[in-house]
């Protein structure tokens, strides 16, 4: 795992919230997540990351930040989780994959489909091998959201370089 | 070349024939004009001959003017014509005269080649005559007619045999004339058949010449597109192969110039460089290869117009062998590339010197080549790992893991909360890995320090840069997960390890592990230093340090074990100098006291703390002003501050200077107290106080 490799999902991340909801989230420290624990998002887009190393990236947002900003971007109240919410959700993974996919031209990645999973107090289980799992918490004035990535060990990155 | 010169040759030679046959013509066609000359010649004779006789006749068919001329003459000249004519002499005379001009003009008709000139000479001496012969005639008229009247026979007599003479001048005329048409149609035929055998001549000389230019024409045709379709075939098939190779293929002239002819695999591996006519050190900067190599290739490329130099051995030295470089390909991405260049003299038809080259694009087998390399080192490493575990008593290495554990999650706890301080948030970090690695060196796991040891390294020069960023505090949040990585790694490992030895024989007590680990890492660390310690524990029983107490009391037994290793005990023959015994010694112990603190004690019988020493070595790290003299109280103070050790130069186990200062950290997270106690060259003793509060 590399700092280069998560940069541009920030980044973009932060470009995506500006410019769907006008507000540019901070960012909170980032921490290792345990592989067992449970979580309670209610929304999260899922991209692949395959190439020079492997992994995978998540946005996760839970139902009262979610629905918030929506409501923001569609100009009516929305109150649950219905197909606006998951559309912005899926858009907005969307652009975070496209606009991620341009800091990764140098390095030899290459990144999947994003894909929305909903379900209510939803965990994310990550692979068990191999990959430490970073979170990186975003705050915006609603709430916050996750940005978590998980990427293997590249050998001659980490131990023998 | 060669075909060329033939051809030329055939050339000439054409043109020769036809130079020939055109001189040859014209020399007939001259020939004919000299008899055509000839023979109106003969006409302007025989006409004159013609007038000659008719004149002869007496006819007196003249051109008008002539007989005017004549008339007027006669007229004029009569009577001294008369008087001529009593002149018999004159008479008899008149023959020859007729004569000689006929005889002279056969003669001359016989010496040929008459100029025009001539010819009216002749015509004119014709004339002359003709007009003589006329006076003549007329006078002889006038004569007989004058011998008729006078009756003079012997007049008539003569004026008869005149007439006679001229009888006979005329028939010899004719006989000319006759003979004239007879050399007329002689030369005439003789013109026919002069004029068709210079057309026969020139027909078969004309065909002759045709055939054999067709024949030679055909003949350079022929070749010549068998030499061009050979070539073209030729061409066609080093175009196929020249745009089908998988391979670059160029050429560089003896300016080491590359030269226009290349393959298309290379044209298209360098689709965005031009590099046509260009030399081929500035090809290869511009596809980014160090300045280093392009000199040494320049010189390699040199050789090769070297003829003392051995080609095989010149195909050993290639620079180009395996070369890494950067271009830009499609989209104007920055492409990274292996190429592999292989260089070959070769001698052109003109008999230049030129290099060969071929260019292959290698990346593939070169990355594929250091996968292998990679996997094999995995699995090196792996092999080493699991000596490496099998070496520590699984208990040992139990509780290395929790601890190490700990640690993580202590920091990670840290980052959850998140705090602020970003600063503060990255040494936690780093003082965290210092520990974890500091276990595992201690532990003989080299992987693992020595990669903690890097991840060290890279946040200790994070701490020094002026602001430190969120992304820098991802770069090391980043590294902890490395580090949490490793250690599961680890754990999977030692779990499968334990399932093997726990087989053959039962798990290990815990009782006096930590001690043992102490002892051993006082032993064998010792030694690496040239040193012998060991370890008094008489007065420690590792059951009665509380479970709370357990990570951190062995930390900082651990960092001041490290830290006896590398300062405290002298090495044998110092001490014996010191009349001290050449081992040195650590005690231990742990007692209660009444306010219900554990006071923990560590002491060696070394050095004790060199308040001078570190004066002088804070001077010379800049913490100090020079000359400044300290006093222990100060000492100890400095050394128990982050970034300072008396250590000349960073190693693994100590000298990076934080050891103390994580002891202080550690112990101030506790709640606890730790004083000094020491005497120069004598010993040097840590107390610890720490709260404990028994659970009721």
């Amino acid at each position: 795992m590399k700092k280069e490799y998560i940069m541009p999902f920030v980044e973009a991340t932060q470009n995506v919230f500006q410019d769907f909801f006008g507000v540019t989230p901070e960012l909170d420290t980032p921490y290792i997540v345990k592989k067992e624990e449970t979580s309670n998002w209610d929304i999260s887009g899922i991209i692949g990351i395959a190439g020079e190393s492997k992994g995978v990236i998540v946005l996760s947002i839970n139902e009262q930040l979610v629905t918030a900003l929506t409501s923001r971007l569609v100009g009516r109240k929305i109150t649950t989780l219905d197909d606006d919410v998951i559309d912005t959700i899926g858009e907005i993974t969307n652009i975070i994959a496209g606009n991620s996919k341009k800091g990764f031209e140098e390095y030899r990645l290459k990144i999947s489909l994003p894909s929305i999973i909903r379900g209510r107090e939803h965990t994310v289980f990550w692979p068990k091998q191999d990959i430490p799992i970073l979170s990186i918490p975003f705050s915006v004035p609603e709430g916050k959201f996750m940005l978590f990535v998980g990427l293997e060990k590249k050998i001659t990155g980490d131990i023998l370089t | 070349m060669g075909l060329r010169a033939k051809f030329i040759l055939l050339l000439i030679l054409l043109n020769g024939l036809i130079l020939v046959f055109c001189l040859a013509f014209y020399l007939n066609i001259n020939r004919g004009n000299i008899i055509r000359h000839e023979i109106s010649i003969i006409d302007a004779v025989k006409t004159a001959l013609l007038e000659e006789k008719i004149a002869v006749r007496g006819m007196f068919i003249f051109p008008v003017s002539s007989q005017v001329a004549i008339m007027e003459n006669a007229e004029r000249n009569l009577d001294q014509n008369i008087a001529d004519l009593l002149t018999i002499t004159y008479l008899t005379n008149l023959s020859p005269i007729i004569d000689n001009s006929i005889r002279d003009i056969i003669t001359e008709r016989y010496a040929s080649r008459m100029a025009a000139s001539e010819l009216y000479n002749v015509t004119d001496r014709i004339i002359v005559g003709v007009g003589s012969t006329i006076r003549a005639t007329a006078n002889l008229e006038m004569i007989n007619q004058y011998a008729i009247i006078n009756n003079n026979a012997m007049l008539r007599e003569r004026t008869q045999e005149f007439s006679d003479l001229l009888f006979d001048i005329e028939r010899n005329i004719e006989n000319a004339l006759a003979n004239f048409d007879l050399q007329y149609q002689t030369i005439a035929d003789e013109r026919v058949t002069i004029e068709r055998n210079a057309i026969i001549t020139f027909i078969i000389f004309f065909l002759t010449i045709t055939l054999l230019s067709i024949t030679a024409g055909w003949l350079i045709a022929r070749s010549i597109i068998n030499v061009t379709h050979s070539l073209d075939r030729a061409s066609k098939e080093i175009d196929v192969v020249f745009k089908n190779i998988h391979e670059g293929i160029f050429h560089l002239d003896e300016s080491l110039k590359i030269g226009s002819l290349c393959s298309k695999h290379f044209e298209d591996l360098f689709r965005n460089i031009d590099f046509k006519n260009i030399y081929f050190k500035e090809f290869l900067r511009d596809i980014g290869v160090s300045a280093k190599d392009i000199l040494v290739t320049d010189d390699y490329l040199n050789l090769f117009f070297d003829d003392k130099i051995n080609p095989s051995l010149l195909s050993q030295a290639n620079p180009l062998d395996k070369v890494h470089i950067s271009i830009i390909g499609e989209n104007k991405k920055v492409q990274e590339k292996y190429l592999s260049f292989i260089f070959s003299m070769f001698t052109s038809s003109s008999n230049e010197k030129a290099i060969l080259g071929t260019v292959k694009d290698i990346t593939e087998e070169v990355l594929y080549a250091e996968a292998l390399k990679e996997e094999e080192e995995k699995s090196r490493e792996k092999m080493e790992h699991l000596v490496q575990i099998m070496n520590i008593e699984p208990p040992i290495m139990e509780e290395f893991l929790e601890d190490s554990q700990d640690e993580i999650d202590y920091i990670n706890n840290l980052l959850k909360s998140n705090r602020p301080d970003y600063r503060r948030v990255v040494n936690e970090i780093y003082l965290a890995i210092h520990s974890v690695k500091g276990n595992a060196q201690l532990l003989g796991l080299k992987n693992i320090s020595n990669l903690l040891n890097r991840i060290e390294t890279n946040i200790k020069d994070l701490l020094e840069t002026r602001e430190i960023k969120w992304e820098n505090v991802l770069e090391s949040t980043i590294q902890l997960g490395t580090t949490q990585e490793n250690l599961d790694d680890l754990k999977t490992r030692v779990k499968e390890l334990m399932t093997y030895q726990s087989k053959f024989k039962n798990l290990q007590e815990k009782t006096g592990l930590f001690e043992r680990t102490l002892n051993k890492i006082l032993v064998t660390e010792g030694i690496k230093e040239g040193k012998i310690l060991n370890l008094d524990c008489a007065n420690f029983n590792s059951k009665n340090v509380p479970k709370e107490h357990r990570k951190i009391v062995k930390d900082i037994f651990m960092q001041m074990a490290r830290n006896t290793i590398h300062h405290g005990i002298e090495k044998p023959d110092e001490r014996e100098k010191r009349g001290k015994l050449p081992q040195g010694t650590v005690h231990i112990s742990l007692k209660k006291d009444t306010a219900g603190n554990i006071i923990y004690s560590f002491k060696d019988d070394g050095n004790g703390i060199d308040a001078e020493k570190i004066a002088k070595m804070a001077q010379k790290k800049g913490l100090a002003k020079a000359g400044t003299v300290m006093d222990l109280s100060e000492a100890v103070k400095l050394i128990f501050n982050m970034g300072f050790s008396t250590a000349e130069e960073d190693s693994v186990l100590a000298g990076r200077g934080i050891g103390l200062n994580l002891i202080r950290e550690k112990i101030s997270s506790a709640n606890g107290k730790i004083k000094i106690r020491t005497e120069k060259g004598k010993y040097c003793e840590y107390i610890i106080f720490l709260p404990y509060k028994p659970a009721e």
